[in-house]
């Protein structure tokens, strides 16, 4: 970015409100896009100084900018003779949403059959969890603690740490019980927060 | 629900989502004659009404249109302000343009003739040609 003339509070506003907004992009993605509307702003206001509010009218709600951006980096799908591009075929390597909501209630109810089964489960969806396009990192951090931290912790309460004295069976059956409750429940939120990436998702 | 509002939102939405799938190829075509900056790019968009959503928008497609190297960048000094990024075709970016420009009045025959009942039947000694 060459433009470093004093910006104004709206547009510093607008640029973060960008920057927010494409946490969901590759930070390579996110730097560009952050640079091309600033560049453009720059532009915009040389030609036409002081129509602030205007320009940023004209282009748009970061949102849809953003999600305009996650389309384009999935795309290929719609994209006529340009076909897949090297993003794209990037972007499809990852899991779908479905598997990283599905890891964890998996993970849960296997392990009550195969305790060591819902270990490596839980890990692989965290790691799927992080990998995914398809929910911000403020939203990931939610995920990963109600999913996999919160219940691994209370498994090592019920495992490890209760000797039967310490903790009755009531108290055992509500752990475990609550454990259940956060961990499907972690998964259906996800899938409920999920940001689709285009009409082919 | 009106009939009529829903189909008004069904009219309305086939139509941004035909704008978004030629999109790509107005702007090529707004590059065909030379190099273009990108606030420059946008107004004529904005102008001839090709644009279904908000100029930002296109910023990601000028990304992905210089990821796939269809379109180069290079920054020139402007006499009015910052220094601006002029976007230009590439061979490839010519070559996508002709093949489109190749395939579209066949494609907006096709779906001309399907939905004007009248000309359908007029044409069709034309089209056996």
């Amino acid at each position: 970015m060459k433009t470093t003339s004093a910006r104004s509070a709206s547009v510093r506003q607008y640029l973060a409100a960008v920057e927010r907004e494409a946490a969901v992009l590759p930070a390579d993605r996110r730097h560009e896009l952050v640079s091309d509307l600033a560049e453009h702003i720059g532009t915009a206001l040389a030609e036409r100084p002081g129509s602030d509010a205007e320009i940023l009218r004209e282009l748009g709600d970061p949102r849809v900018i953003v999600a305009t951006a996650l389309q384009e980096s999935g795309a290929g799908d719609f994209g006529g003779a340009t076909g897949g591009t090297g993003a794209g075929k990037a972007a499809r390597r990852r899991s779908p949403a479905w598997v990283a909501a599905a890891l964890p209630a998996g993970a849960f109810l296997l392990g009550q059959v195969v305790p060591l089964l819902g270990v490596v489960l839980r890990v692989a969806g965290v790691v799927v969890l992080c990998r995914s396009p398809h929910w911000t990192r403020d939203r990931k951090w939610t995920g990963v603690t109600v999913t996999a931290v919160v219940p691994a912790l209370l498994a090592v309460v019920v495992n490890f740490a209760a000797t039967p004295l310490a903790l009755s069976v009531g108290a055992r059956w509500l752990l475990v019980v609550s454990s259940a409750v956060l961990t499907l429940g972690g998964s259906g939120w996800l899938w409920k927060v999920r940001t689709d990436r285009g009409p082919a998702a | 629900m009106e009939p009529g509002e829903a189909s008004d939102r069904a009219a309305s939405k086939a139509a941004s989502q035909l704008r978004k799938g030629v999109l790509e190829y107005c702007v090529l075509a707004l590059m065909r004659d030379g190099a273009r900056y990108g606030v420059e790019l946008l107004r004529e968009l904005e102008e001839t009404g090709a644009l279904a959503t908000s100029q930002g928008t296109v910023y990601p497609l000028l990304s992905r249109l210089r990821r796939d190297a269809l379109v180069v960048t290079t920054w020139r000094e402007s006499v009015s302000g910052p220094p601006r990024r002029y976007y230009e075709l590439t061979e490839a970016g010519h070559a996508a343009l002709a093949e489109f420009t190749g395939t579209w009045p066949d494609f907006r025959d096709t779906v001309d003739r399907l939905l004007t009942p009248t000309a359908r039947t007029q044409t069709s000694g034309e089209a056996e040609r």
